[in-house]
């Protein structure tokens, strides 16, 4: 087919489109929704019992936050994924892998804290495992609602934007479980939280580039 | 990727026929597709051989026509027909390297795989070393035969003698190489 005639058949075939709605209206409505998805699994499975102690310790507070603020970003830069010029922000789509990496940063750090409790290291077992399948349950329909969502869209990056989609969903899993689980250890929250937190993101990467195909 | 900005007349004109298009305008969605593939094929000329220009241009042209609600009008429209165009570019090249790693090689066409095992001098010399035991006419079947590929009726023909008349002198000579050097 010639370039010409594909043109008057492409023209011929097209309907009046609306708009797709700014980036502004869908990351409000996705966290929005994030919220109360998460306080409504938190009241479910309800919260730790010295989560109030835990408040008082700032280096939980900056993990928490860290934790939120991945979550967010990470819807964001989702929706702005949806985007084919990325609504010409391509540097926020990088922002989330800096919260994350700033996140095992703080854990980290919190290695050489020799008066922290959580340096009690209990031997390395499998039952955490538990952790990562509880954090993919509670991502799960997360996911598949902002899958949905990027699929309105035209991403020129499948698959980042379905590694920052699981990403979110992900985060707010961990958040949901960090404030219901009373494990401090680092190395249960390395491995099965946020390690696991890291797979899912890359197989949503790998979902990504089936399912925001356009 | 760079290119050539229309003027800015010309910008404004794309941006004001897309918004039409978006409403339902064909005329305008002609007008504007057309305009756009100008400045698109500049672009993916730079990047792609010759012959698969018109394919991805098309490819890019039906990528805009999906993608085109996501267009906010308020916003610079290169950017976003430019992305669109990397990314339908790239995804060609990334088909184009595939295929080309799964390409069968054809031994014919490569230079020096498939030379005369005679072309070398070593060789060469070892191979009238052996010839050198038989008489001329035998020596000149085999040549001819082992050589050159020419068939026993060939041979025949051009030395003047019969097709079994052959088979036999070759039999012969190389029965004597093979009692000679034990080959």
């Amino acid at each position: 087919m010639q370039t010409k005639d594909l043109i008057t058949r492409l023209s011929q075939e097209a309907p009046a489109k609306s708009q797709l709605r700014s980036p502004v209206f869908f990351s409000a409505g996705l966290i929005l929704i994030l919220t109360i998805y998460g306080v409504g699994a938190q009241i479910f499975l309800g919260s730790r019992p010295d989560l109030v102690t835990q408040f008082t310790r700032p280096l939980f507070i900056a993990e928490i936050s860290l934790l939120t603020i991945l979550a967010m970003s990470s819807a964001i830069a989702a929706i702005l994924a949806m985007y084919p010029d990325a609504y010409q922000k391509p540097g926020l789509l990088r922002l989330p892998y800096f919260v994350f990496a700033a996140l095992l940063a703080l854990l980290f750090f919190e290695v050489f804290m020799p008066d922290d409790a959580r340096m009690i290291t209990p031997p390395f077992s499998m039952a955490g495992r538990e952790c990562s399948i509880c954090i993919a349950m509670l991502s799960f329909l997360p996911a598949c609602l902002i899958f949905g969502v990027l699929r309105r869209g035209a991403s020129v990056h499948p698959l980042l934007a379905g590694s920052l989609a699981v990403m979110a969903a992900a985060g707010m899993g961990c958040l949901i479980l960090r404030l219901f689980e009373p494990n401090d250890t680092l190395a249960h929250l390395v491995t099965w939280h946020y390690m696991a937190t890291f797979v899912f993101a890359c197989l949503g990467a790998i979902a990504g580039r089936w399912l925001l195909k356009w | 990727m760079n290119v050539t900005a229309p003027s800015q007349n010309k910008y404004s004109e794309l941006v004001i026929l897309l918004r039409a298009a978006n409403d339902g305008d064909a005329a305008c969605y002609q007008k504007f597709l057309s305009d756009v593939s100008i400045i698109l094929r500049r672009v993916v000329v730079r990047k792609l051989p010759a012959n698969d220009v018109e394919d991805v241009l098309q490819d890019i042209l039906i990528s805009i026509h999906k993608a085109r609600h996501t267009y906010d009008c308020e916003r610079p429209l290169f950017p976003w027909l430019l992305t669109i165009a990397r990314f339908r570019i790239n995804d060609h090249l990334r088909k184009l390297y595939a295929n080309a790693r799964h390409e069968l090689l054809d031994p014919d066409a490569m230079p020096g795989i498939s030379s005369d095992v005679t072309e070398t001098i070593e060789d060469a010399e070892y191979i009238e070393k052996l010839l050198d035991c038989v008489p001329e006419r035998e020596r000149k079947i085999l040549k001819m035969m082992h050589g050159d590929g020419y068939t026993a009726k060939e041979t025949g023909t051009h030395l003047g003698m019969n097709e079994s008349a052959v088979k036999v002198a070759a039999h012969r000579a190389m029965k004597k190489i093979r009692m000679r050097f034990g080959t």
